[in-house]
């Protein structure tokens, strides 16, 4: 399909090795196209490449097999600041990405170097501010803010540049449950607009939640790409690639034999399906 | 059971540097810790949880004096380990009774072997060398990590390196041991490693006393003896997880973690007017499946 | 360059490994006094080869040594090259425009390279071969506050952990728009906010570090117990002995009959 905003194809990775150790392929020959409007988790056991995969989609890592594209563009042939304009990456520790004195400077620099300036420019940050909810913190030091809002604030950075595609290294982390909420809130807003995000995580129930699209590595192989409500029924994949489905679903699988249907992947779609259950009972 | 620790209405507020900014709330703008009463036995396994900003890593840093000693701010109330007073006694001395574990992997490290990392603390405070030998055997032992003592502790996985994080801190010898969220992290594979090293030195070592910060509600449920829910700076539930977990709604409001089928029970009394008060997955399955058998006939 | 770069130590069992590291620390400084009279070329070399098949007789790779050599070859590169602009003497070799190049000259040059590189290759005999913890082991035994010496292994440890925090800061900000390419200096100006991230990392990690090592009781007591102590063994007192012996006649020969001293001759 050519609306794919980002397209991997047959990519091969290897980090070099350490002294003379043979290098070790992270990546072997993945193919993974990101279309809009979707919310993808990319998942799997640390070390099983799905970091690696996933800097291979802003260019910050080229494959030495197979391509890379971004919209039209090869990554090889642009370099990182550029494909930010297309696929912004907010990295686990928000404060690797900050630099300014205030949220607002933050928000500005990005759409700044892309040339905005005056009325454009004004309007860029405070629309960006609004939407994540800093319009109250504009004027603070990211340094005396909390993580979640410093967080937010990497979010709204990297957004301001206008990209199409963000990938968010495991940004719940320290967040509690209400930041968390807010948080996939705004994603689905942005999923909302024809925006797509990949989301790398460890928390299963975020992913059961709300994820479009489950893509689950292990060994530097994609073992499934599927929806959360056909993914955490795949036993087999799951042992394979030593995820552990959220409490939810386990919950769901630990009452198949009195009726509970399979693809429960929500408390909302539990709720019902229980209900349901004892109705049919009666 | 006597008090292994003792905290008197205790309030404290971070070195402030912008007046206007606004604080965590509590009894005044800014207080990270707004009056916190507690008594914490000997032996027992404290689970504390709360949201972010309540306090929880401030609480944890003044059991071991590094709030007020190192981190400097204004302080009133008491903390006693023991009969020693926190804002008093140097931190290096407090080390002996209290051992304190950061959340962060890589904090507790130094750069060493693992079995240089365990035995630093020792050495620092001039244990002749073969005690110091036994008690690195011993806590790795608890830890589980004894295979791996010339190991470069920069090679092991997080969850590895957070079990030597806290061997690092057993080998002190404390009376308690101060768990700042150990598993936050790390991955599902490491959280749960290191749930079992809790509970097996629970069953090693009973007079030892634990608190540990942590947001996996399951995990407390399962490890804690009490569980103290903090926000705002303030503790606003103290009870057995049990007890809290069976009435997850006001926790819920508050945005406090509970374990998912607290939840399931919750939203399931609500629709159903019954009540369900299980609070581990075998429990649930076990409630659940007897009601809709129970419904069919 | 990688942040595995300042990374020199391997172990290892050979018995340069376990010597102890006050004899390696001797070694290296007893060679670098002599090294710095010598300008021999052969003789410089040779020292060059003989470290490195000692090395790779003890077991240090081969990979190693090749990217120590990547990192100082720019280095050498330029002596060799400058050399000849200051220094006139032998016969002239070739012109380039205003730019004279005399035999003798360049073969200085080339040797002052090899003295350098042979310098840098003692150093590694050193740390190459010793722990961290066994190197400032040995420094406070010798005397070195032990204060100095947790600086020097906390100092050590957390090298490698910046660079990686630079690498990582470089990759975050460039994914956030920050394009680095163009001329050195507009590069140089452009990496402005990658520093400042990175300082604001380090200034959290020491303030980290200081609890930490408050909280395993540092400075609880003035004197300090050592888990494994380092010993001098009958062979390390043999080592001991020859190097210094060694170095001492080589030193005396070289000051008296300025051997080593000529460029070709001995």
């Amino acid at each position: 399909m050519s609306d794919a905003l980002v397209r991997v194809e047959h990519a091969s990775f290897a980090y070099p090795g350490e002294a003379g150790a043979p290098p070790r392929l992270a990546l072997r020959e993945v193919s993974l196209t990101i279309r809009p409007g979707e919310l993808v988790a990319l998942i799997g056991r640390n070390g099983s490449g799905k970091t690696t995969l996933a800097k291979h989609l802003n260019g910050l890592l080229k494959p030495s097999g197979g391509r890379v594209l971004v919209g039209e563009t090869v990554t090889t042939d642009a370099p990182v600041g550029d494909l930010a304009r297309q696929v912004g990456y907010v990295f686990q520790n928000p404060d690797h990405q900050l630099f300014l004195p205030t949220v607002r400077a933050e928000v500005a620099w990005g759409p700044e170097h892309l040339g905005l300036d005056g009325a454009a420019l004004s309007e860029r940050v405070q629309s960006t501010l609004d939407r994540f909810g800093l319009t109250v913190w504009a004027e603070h030091h990211p340094a005396m803010l909390g993580r979640g809002l410093r967080r937010l604030t990497a979010l709204a950075a990297v957004y301001a540049m206008g990209p199409r595609v963000l990938v968010l290294d495991e940004p719940t982390g320290g967040l509690d449950r209400q930041l968390t909420a807010e948080l996939m809130s705004i994603l689905r807003g942005l999923i909302a607009e024809g925006r797509s995000v990949v989301l790398i995580t460890h928390e299963m129930s975020l992913v059961a939640e709300h994820a479009d699209r489950v893509v689950a590595l292990h060994s530097g192989v994609v073992v499934a790409d599927e929806s959360p409500a056909i993914f955490f029924d795949r036993d087999d994949i799951l042992a394979e690639a030593g995820i552990e489905p959220p409490e939810i679903v386990r919950l769901a699988h630990g009452l198949r034999d009195t009726g509970m249907p399979s693809g429960v992947t929500t408390f909302d779609g539990f709720t019902d399906a229980y209900l349901r259950l004892r109705d049919r009972r009666r | 059971m006597p008090a292994a620790v003792r905290i008197e209405n205790l309030h404290f507020r971070y070195p402030v540097f912008d007046p206007d900014a606004t604080g965590v709330g509590g009894e005044e703008p800014g207080y990270a810790l707004a009056g916190i009463d507690l008594e914490i036995g000997e032996g027992e396994l404290l689970g504390i949880s709360g949201t972010t900003g309540s306090g929880k890593t401030t609480l944890c840093l003044a059991l071991n004096g590094l709030v007020p000693q190192q981190t400097s701010g204004t302080i009133r109330g008491d903390v006693w380990v023991g009969d020693w007073n926190t804002k008093r006694v140097p931190v290096p001395q407090l080390a002996t009774r209290v051992g304190l574990v950061f959340q962060d992997p890589e904090a507790n490290l130094l750069g060493l072997t693992v079995e240089d990392e365990v035995a630093f603390g020792p050495e620092n405070l001039a244990v002749d060398p073969r005690e110091i030998e036994e008690r690195v055997t011993w806590a790795l032992d608890v830890v589980g990590m004894a295979g791996q003592r010339r190991r470069p502790a920069a090679q092991l996985s997080g969850g590895q390196k957070q079990r030597v994080g806290i061997a690092a801190g057993l080998a002190m010898l404390p009376k308690v041991l101060v768990l700042d969220e150990p598993t936050a992290e790390l991955d599902p594979l490491g959280k749960r490693e290191i749930a079992e090293v809790i509970a097996g030195l629970r069953e090693r070592e009973r007079e030892m006393t634990v608190v540990m910060v942590e947001s996996d509600a399951t995990t407390l449920a399962r490890l804690a003896d009490r569980l103290a829910i903090m926000d705002a700076g303030s503790i606003v539930a103290l009870d057995e997880p049990r007890a809290l977990y069976a009435n997850p709604a006001p926790l819920i409001e508050r945005g406090i973690p509970v374990p998912d089928v607290s939840e399931v029970a919750l939203r399931l009394n609500q629709r159903l007017e019954t009540t369900f008060a299980f609070v581990t997955h075998d429990e649930a399955v076990a409630t659940l499946s007897a009601d809709l058998r129970a419904s069919a006939g | 360059m990688s942040a595995g770069a300042f990374d020199f130590y391997v172990a290892g069992r050979s018995r340069l490994h376990r010597l102890d590291p006050r004899v390696k620390l001797a070694l290296v400084a007893a060679g670098s006094v002599v090294l710095f009279l010598w300008l021999n070329l052969p003789l410089l070399i040779g020292v060059v080869v003989g470290i490195h098949a000692l090395l790779l007789v003890s077991g240090y790779p081969w990979a190693k040594l090749r990217a120590i050599w990547r990192a100082i070859a720019l280095l050498l590169l330029l002596i060799v090259i400058i050399w000849p602009v200051f220094d006139k003497t032998g016969d002239l070799l070739v012109s380039l425009g205003p730019l004279n190049i005399h035999d003798d000259a360049l073969l200085r040059g080339v040797a002052n390279a090899a003295r350098i590189a042979a310098i840098n290759f003692i150093f590694i005999l050193w740390i190459g071969t010793t722990d961290a913890r066994e190197l400032v082991r040995g420094f406070v035994r010798l005397g070195l506050p032990f204060r100095w010496g947790m600086a020097l292994t906390i100092g050590l440890r957390f090298i490698p952990t910046f660079a990686g925090t630079f690498l990582t800061v470089s990759d975050a900000q460039q994914a956030r728009g920050l394009v680095l390419s163009g001329w050195w200096y507009r590069r140089v100006r452009a990496m402005l906010p990658i520093f400042i991230a990175a300082l604001v990392s380090a200034l959290r990690a020491s303030e980290q570090l200081a609890m930490t090592l408050e909280a395993r009781g540092f400075g609880a007591s003035r004197t300090r117990t050592t888990l494994r102590d380092i010993a001098m063994t009958p062979f390390d007192w043999l080592v001991l002995a020859l190097t210094l012996v060694v170095a001492g006649v080589l030193l005396v020969l070289t000051l008296t009959t300025g051997f080593g001293r000529e460029l070709l001759r001995f």
